[in-house]
């Protein structure tokens, strides 16, 4: 079912990451203590990290023809523009800074400039019309959370 | 319990006019979510679990309930009109309905779809309220070696239908086992994967994983076409060809059957039932009204039918047995879970009323689907126009409003942050978040049951293996779950592949 699939740049890589964290996975599990018997606490947890351990490498051995069919390089070169263009890249920045920013500003501060950064950076409408939407999204997010689901907001 | 008892409760959302307003603004608002591309059912569930939390259960059933079978129907709307589903359960649904709009047919098309959604939608209560008490009374009979393989079996289906690959749907759903195991062992007490944190020994919420996985992930994958417009289709009236409806009662009526059958099986949703029900009716319909694929009635009300109808399917393995269906389900089952209710034949015994209570609201959903689906066309046209660029920042604003607001922590916003990239790069690299959640849901339940059952055979594996063959119920589940597995190995292709050699020779 998987072969026909067109080839992703950085799934490879993607797929060494995903082993790798597996095998850490296990390693940690096989470290919980009081490994007595199969109902102990560690039995499952290793039980669950064998099996991603075992479909990661599965899928890395299923799929070698077509991974191996773009060079490393070649490969880093494509995964940019494909998982990580422009646009996805400055967003997930823009987003993180948000979140970041958002417990020593306060909720109302940074989610305004995050509305107004994002609006302008995904061309979603013009600078004037940012700020004017912004407040009022704002304003209708605060009123229905508060009043409606009772949200507490920081 | 008593039918006048049953008809009470099942009537509460009906008399009570704010239970009522609730269904009515719910399947209001799911029918847009469905509809505006970018925003899905799941998310919107998944964002709201976090902020009901705090209500009663009823007024959050409502809701919810509402939001779930207005989304279900509302995806096939931008089907019909930008050939863009609004959900995976509407993908069917675009092959003849687009094509239909492109004719100028779209108000037509939405009419029949909506008419044939609604008594899908009802049909699959029906079938719920019947079966779900007799499955109920059944389930008091499994073991915990029964649940253990019906998790396993929920997990491998919804890894094994929903993506390109099993394997890609095993990691998924053991990762999602994992993160249900960080924290505190309900057994001993013991931390795992806490990595001597205290913070992590309570775990990480489930309600933060779902909403940067169906919320913030989803937001970032929309982020690749932001900056394609979608041709809209003009739409005029749209009330359904009475006519037509009845000339296809029987497809109608098949395709519910369909719907029912799939949604109770645990691990298949709405697109596997709405694709099968296109099947049928490509493969069933002699003389449709025109070729399939280019603008068929028939490929329009199949998969309308089904998708709504697995509503109702998919709630009888999640009440009576614990079992999500799909993500959709499996969101709702973490609903539960936060009022403190533990889906599962014993919720049936215990709480009968929400069971009643639930078929009422669905019904009800179901009412205000054909009232808000045959009206407000005009402003449902300027909703899909919304621009991504504006949609996408405001859904980001929810999510964090949503993730902050289940335990008033800024945590669970950096765990919602990091799991929307990690959900991110899955998606990308054709891996399904569903079976994460799946597996985050169930796996408190494979591991209690898992412990229970080896515990029964004294920690002895070889009792455990021989537990798994003792009683036809537990045989039946063993044997699926092994089919499933060999099902998708190389050497099933070969053998299958071998087997139509030999057929195709006996024919000749």
């Amino acid at each position: 079912m998987e072969e026909k699939i067109a080839q992703r740049p950085g799934e490879r890589i993607l797929m060494w990451v995903l082993l790798a964290f597996s095998v850490s996975v296990l390693i940690v599990a096989l470290m919980i203590p009081r490994l007595e018997n199969l109902s102990s606490s560690g039995a499952f947890p290793i039980f669950i990290a064998c099996i991603l351990v075992a479909s990661a490498s599965r899928i890395l051995w299923k799929n070698r023809a077509r991974y191996n069919s773009l060079k490393l390089g070649e490969e880093l070169r494509q995964t940019r523009p494909f998982a990580l263009p422009g646009v996805v890249l400055g967003y997930a920045a823009i987003l993180v800074l948000y979140i970041l920013l958002t417990s020593p500003l306060h909720f109302l501060p940074s989610s305004y400039l995050f509305l107004v950064g994002s609006f302008l950076f995904l061309k979603g409408a013009t600078l004037k019309k940012s700020f004017f939407i912004a407040a009022i999204t704002l304003t209708i997010i605060y009123v229905l959370f508060r009043t409606i689901f009772k949200v507490i907001l920081w | 319990m008593e039918t006048t008892q049953a008809l009470h409760y099942f009537l509460i959302s009906i008399v009570n006019i704010k239970l009522l307003s609730l269904v009515a603004i719910g399947t209001l608002a799911g029918i847009y979510i469905g509809a505006i591309p970018g925003l899905s059912v799941t998310m919107a569930v998944s964002i709201l679990i976090s902020f009901t939390f705090s209500w009663e259960i009823n007024p959050a059933l409502s809701l919810m309930i509402g939001v779930w079978s207005g989304g279900v129907y509302g995806g096939s709307r931008s089907s019909i009109l930008l050939n863009i589903p609004g959900a995976p359960a509407a993908v069917a649904t675009g092959f003849d309905g687009y094509p239909l709009a492109k004719l100028g047919l779209a108000g037509q098309a939405i009419g029949l779809s909506t008419t044939a959604s609604v008594i899908g939608g009802v049909i699959g209560i029906i079938a719920l309220a019947f079966a779900a008490p007799i499955i109920s009374d059944y389930s008091l009979k499994f073991a915990p070696r029964d649940y253990f393989l019906l998790a396993i079996m929920g997990i491998l289906l919804v890894g094994s239908l929903s993506g390109e690959s099993l394997a890609k749907g095993i990691f998924a759903g053991a990762l999602g086992i994992l993160l249900s195991m960080v924290g505190m062992d309900n057994f001993t007490g013991q931390g795992r994967f806490t990595f001597g944190s205290v913070g992590l020994m309570s775990g990480i919420h489930f309600v933060a994983i779902m909403i940067g996985l169906f919320g913030v992930s989803e937001a970032l994958v929309q982020l690749h076409g932001i900056h394609v417009t979608p041709i809209k289709q003009s739409v005029s009236k749209i009330l359904p060809d009475w006519r037509l409806l009845f000339k296809h009662l029987y497809l109608i009526i098949k395709s519910a059957f369909i719907g029912v059958g799939i949604g109770a099986l645990p691990g298949a949703g709405g697109d596997i039932a709405a694709l099968l029900a296109y099947g049928h009716a490509k493969r069933s319909v002699k003389k449709p009204t025109r070729p399939f694929g280019q603008g068929a009635y028939e490929g329009l009300i199949a998969p309308e039918t089904a998708n709504n109808a697995c509503i109702g399917g998919a709630y009888i393995p999640m009440l009576t047995l614990g079992i999500p269906g799909d993500a959709v389900t499996a969101v709702i089952i973490g609903a539960l879970y936060i009022h403190g209710l533990k889906p599962g034949p014993m919720l049936m015994i215990d709480t009968p009323h929400l069971f009643w209570f639930s078929v009422g609201c669905m019904l009800l959903a179901n009412v205000f689907l054909l009232i808000f689906g045959l009206t407000g066309v005009r402003i449902f046209a300027k909703l899909v126009e919304i621009r991504k660029g504006l949609l996408l920042p405001i859904i980001i604003i929810i999510s964090t409003v949503g993730a902050y607001a289940i335990n008033n922590s800024i945590y669970d916003v950096y765990w919602m942050l990091g799991f929307g990239i990690v959900g991110y790069f899955l998606k990308m690299y054709g891996f399904q978040v569903g079976p994460v959640i799946l597996g985050v849901i169930l796996g408190p339940l494979m591991e209690t049951s898992y412990r229970q059952a080896m515990q029964d055979q004294q920690n002895s594996l070889l009792g455990f293996m021989n537990q798994l063959f003792v009683n036809p119920l537990t045989l039946v589940l063993t044997l699926s779950i092994v089919f499933m597995v060999i099902g998708q190995t190389r050497f099933w292709g070969r053998l299958r592949g071998k087997l139509a050699k030999k057929g195709l020779k006996t024919e000749e």
